[in-house]
């Protein structure tokens, strides 16, 4: 397959019209549809982020349509595999994960077929749909995959469904593994910036190309820059009351997975720094009217139902602060240092990267993070959805709780959901158990 | 399914395009449609409760349905399994945006309805097959031109 794509002048028009990555021609189509109907019928100062962010993924989406239709390479990685690395080479990257879940933001019940394609063929059902969804996809032929990447973490549900994919279609599609260890120290670091860099040029070796690390320097300087403004817009956050509104969580999940090291991504960001600087200036939340409650959501958003935040906004006047991927826990790095320096900070940065710093190790990092987080941003609870397929943290709930209680006094509440299947737990469902957890607890 | 490629991604994108109008009209009615809401439950009269519609794209080919119940909307993508009234909008795949837009910045009023009638249903634009006031009742739920917001612009 590879070969045939490298020899692009010999069948090019097949090439061309061979739809390589239908899932993101859906995902686009509906990320368009959604931008007009915001732009054109919704108030001039309403949805402002999900605006910015349906402009700004546009063109991202977009540029991987364009190179799977110009016949490069088709890898899809786990989003814990740093998506900068890619800029590196003439490749269209998927982000195996986040395709489903934006699709069950955008369209209702979007990818609830293909979780159900995927377990028809026996795929277990209490595993992650975000890779489920895509496993579905491509038992349904809407993918061809040249080449896998996944680090080995964070969890395993990824160790069992690369594998998979791996093997799924009769092709044996190379699937590329650097070793992430457990631990987070100075040598752990050394080792994982070793594999990355081996990682670099096996994709390098599968494909034919050479990486450019200089391109990959740029991906990065963005990626630099956009660090610096969730920083500034984090800070903002600690205002009273919180001018960012809730939907900037899952939003942000989104556009770091499909546009890492791009100017639209740090384009994203502006945006949103300066309505909240606005918001600030005139003392208002992004919904108007009171924040009665401001709360730490120590997992994941519901993606599955985006009006969800506009709901928690605007009835029930609560904030949501952080979900598990809001707040970095790494600094930017020496972009002009030559390749060894560059990987070595992108290592260093996918280790810590958001859920992978909280799931791939010991839970210290969950409890201690959250204790941290709930303190700094003065939480007065905190929501724990505990996502079906994530084992690793189902265990912290509890020790979570107990610490949140004892280091802070602020009760948790736990919800079992899947946060891409609505059918798993409804949203009437999760909304009726917010309303009696406030009515409960705060009157 | 047809295993033309083409025609699978164009399916499937007409679907996604329907699907995020539904999704859409959800989020609009939930967000804005508060003020009308008290009149819910006159509209959706008891015997109309829990009833189905389905909104029926011509140009993409497909369709979404809507819930009606006396406390709340539901919109999903997809056809409905027996639906009360149809309503199709008969127009170009480029002027469905425009119509949905123009009906969620209607006035629900007799002026909004009287402007929504001639210019789309007497040219058979919008076309409604079944019960036509079930039909204006959920094209009168998308009209949230009332709302302070929408008044403002």
């Amino acid at each position: 397959m590879v070969v045939k794509i490298l020899k692009l002048e010999v069948n090019e028009r097949e090439i061309l019209n061979s739809h390589r990555i239908i899932p993101y021609e859906i995902l686009y189509e509906a990320v368009v549809t959604a931008e007009e109907l915001t732009v054109l019928g919704v108030p001039e100062n309403e949805l402002i982020v999900l605006k910015s962010f349906l402009r700004n993924i546009k063109p991202a989406l977009k540029r991987t349509i364009v190179k799977a239709q110009k016949g490069f390479p088709v890898i899809a990685h786990h989003f814990a595999y740093p998506g900068e690395i890619f800029n590196a080479f003439d490749v269209a990257d998927v982000v195996v994960e986040t395709v489903p879940y934006t699709l069950s933001a955008l369209v209702p019940a979007g990818p609830e077929k293909y979780y159900d394609i995927a377990e028809s063929f026996g795929h277990p059902h209490h595993s992650c749909s975000s890779q489920k969804g895509t496993i579905g996809m491509y038992i349904d032929d809407l993918y061809e995959f040249d080449a896998l990447a996944t680090p080995t973490a964070p969890c395993d549900n990824t160790f069992a469904n690369f594998p998979l994919m791996q093997h799924l279609k009769d092709d044996n599609v190379p699937l590329i593994t650097p070793d992430m260890p457990i631990y987070r120290d100075e040598r752990a670091y050394k080792y994982f910036a070793d594999e990355l860099m081996t990682s670099i040029y096996q994709i390098g070796e599968v494909f034919g190309q050479e990486p450019n690390f200089k391109k990959l320097a740029t991906a990065m300087e963005y990626t630099n820059r956009d660090l610096e403004l969730v920083a500034e817009i984090n800070e903002l956050k600690k205002v009273k009351p919180n001018p960012i509104e809730s939907m900037f969580c899952p939003l942000l999940t989104g556009i770091a997975a499909f546009a890492p090291g791009t100017p639209e991504k740090t384009q994203f960001f502006s945006d949103v720094l300066e309505v909240g600087k606005e918001r600030v200036k005139h003392g208002e939340r992004a919904a108007g009217g009171e924040e009665k409650i401001r709360v730490m959501w120590p997992y994941m958003a519901l993606f599955f139902d985006i009006g969800f935040c506009e709901w928690f906004d605007r009835e029930m006047g609560m904030t949501m602060l952080h979900d598990i991927f809001t707040y970095l826990f790494y600094d930017k790095i020496e972009t002009n240092k030559g390749p060894e320096k560059l990987v070595e900070g992108i290592a260093r940065q996918a280790m810590n990267y958001p859920m992978v710093r909280q799931s791939s190790t010991q839970m210290d990092f969950i409890l201690d993070d959250f204790v941290f987080l709930s303190k700094e941003f003065e939480a007065d609870c905190a929501i724990f959805t505990v996502h079906l397929a994530c084992k690793q943290v189902v265990s912290a709930v509890q020790l979570l709780r107990e610490a949140l209680r004892d280091e802070l006094g602020i009760p948790m509440l736990s919800i079992d959901v899947d946060a891409g299947d609505g059918r798993f737990t409804s949203i009437d469902t999760i909304k009726n158990k917010i309303t009696n957890f406030v009515e409960t607890l705060f009157g | 399914m047809s295993n033309n490629r083409s025609e699978r991604a164009l399916n499937l994108r007409n679907e996604a395009r329907a699907g995020v109008f539904a999704k859409f009209l959800d989020i609009m009615i939930a967000l804005y449609g508060k003020p009308d809401l008290h009149s819910l439950e006159r509209l959706i009269k008891e015997k109309h409760d829990g009833a189905e519609v389905e909104i029926y794209f011509t140009a993409l080919d497909k369709a979404i349905s809507i819930y009606l119940s006396r406390t709340k909307i539901i919109a999903r993508n997809g056809n409905s399994y027996k639906p009360v009234t149809k309503v199709i909008f008969n127009v170009p795949k480029e002027k469905l945006i425009p119509i949905l837009v123009e009906l969620v910045h209607t006035k629900d009023n007799l002026i909004g309805l009287a402007k929504f009638v001639l210019r789309y249903y007497l040219r058979r634009k919008v076309k409604v097959k079944g019960s036509l006031f079930i039909g204006i009742t959920v094209l009168r739920l998308m009209f949230l031109g009332k709302h302070p917001l929408f008044e403002k612009r």
